[in-house]
């Protein structure tokens, strides 16, 4: 993947994280989820067998931001294709594909790993709470 | 997408009837931008209507100064600008292989094949009225250049 496509595919990813964010924030039924979730979550977008594009989520007093590269510090750590990501956004992928399916590598839809802070498991089953969009 | 292409696609997404069914309750015009590549050696744009599940109407465009977008309740900045709420960009080699239907078109966004203008999180709800979107121009017959 060359570094303009790499470039496209980061800022579509941050347009989409922004653009749920703020959709969820139509509903005052997210606000406490969205402003009391914390994490630091290594998040990376497998786009080619072999090529993986990393980037960080850092949700903090109810601000999110996105950006490129891995955090050393970090409270765990997630693998997907970017696709499968945008049908779990919608919802059209549930948790459990995301965890037990395939995807177009062979590999599983959603991989994830502890981070340097911890297992953080309960992170992990609160990420639907704050990526999946609010049913149309 | 010559005016005559455009017509088909517009009766024929209107009479998609799994696309009235998906964008029932879709508001929000599109322009798609078919960038100069391949064989096409000019910028070809279109304004698509699409309300509530069927095409409102359509129409060739020359020139990015023609057209603005803008979030619902917003304003253009002129008002003899045609207002839509999105853009959808790809080159013209690109577009051939959407419209051929080997490229799926959120697919295209995640590759850098191509772009899109406004709020994403609307569109992710309407992958399904995308894919028909989709699945429509592939059925017209279509001369490419």
């Amino acid at each position: 993947m060359d570094d303009a496509a790499q470039e496209a595919l980061f800022l579509t990813f941050k347009t989409v994280i922004e653009d749920v964010i703020a959709d969820k924030r139509k509903n005052p039924k997210n606000t406490k989820t969205l402003d009391e979730f914390q994490a630091r979550i290594n998040m990376g977008l497998h786009v080619e067998e072999d090529f993986i594009l990393w980037v960080n989520l850092v949700a903090d007093g109810g601000d999110y931001s996105l950006n490129r590269g891995k955090l050393d510090e970090y409270d765990l750590e997630i693998i997907s294709d970017p696709e499968d990501l945008m049908y779990f956004t919608n919802g059209e992928y549930s948790t459990m594909k995301m965890m037990t399916g395939k995807n177009r590598f062979g590999k599983r839809k959603l991989r994830y790993k502890s981070g340097t802070t911890g297992k953080n498991m309960g992170m992990l089953l609160k990420l639907p709470k704050i990526l999946v969009l609010d049913k149309k | 997408m010559s005016e005559e292409w455009l017509n088909l696609y517009e009766d024929a997404i209107n009479n998609n009837e799994a696309y009235a069914k998906a964008a029932s309750w879709w508001t929000g015009d599109f322009v798609f931008i078919v960038r100069a590549s391949g064989g096409l050696d000019h910028d070809v744009m279109a304004f698509i209507g699409l309300t509530h599940g069927k095409c409102t109407g359509v129409k060739p465009i020359s020139s990015e100064d023609e057209f603005e977008v803008v979030k619902p309740g917003g304003s253009p900045s002129s008002p003899d600008k045609i207002v839509v709420e999105y853009t959808y960009e790809a080159n013209y080699d690109n577009w051939v292989t959407i419209i051929n239907g080997e490229l799926d078109p959120i697919r295209g966004l995640l590759s850098g094949k191509a772009k899109i203008q406004g709020e994403m999180a609307k569109v992710l709800k309407a992958t399904d009225a995308a894919k028909e979107l989709v699945r429509t121009a592939s059925m017209i017959d279509t001369e490419f250049y």
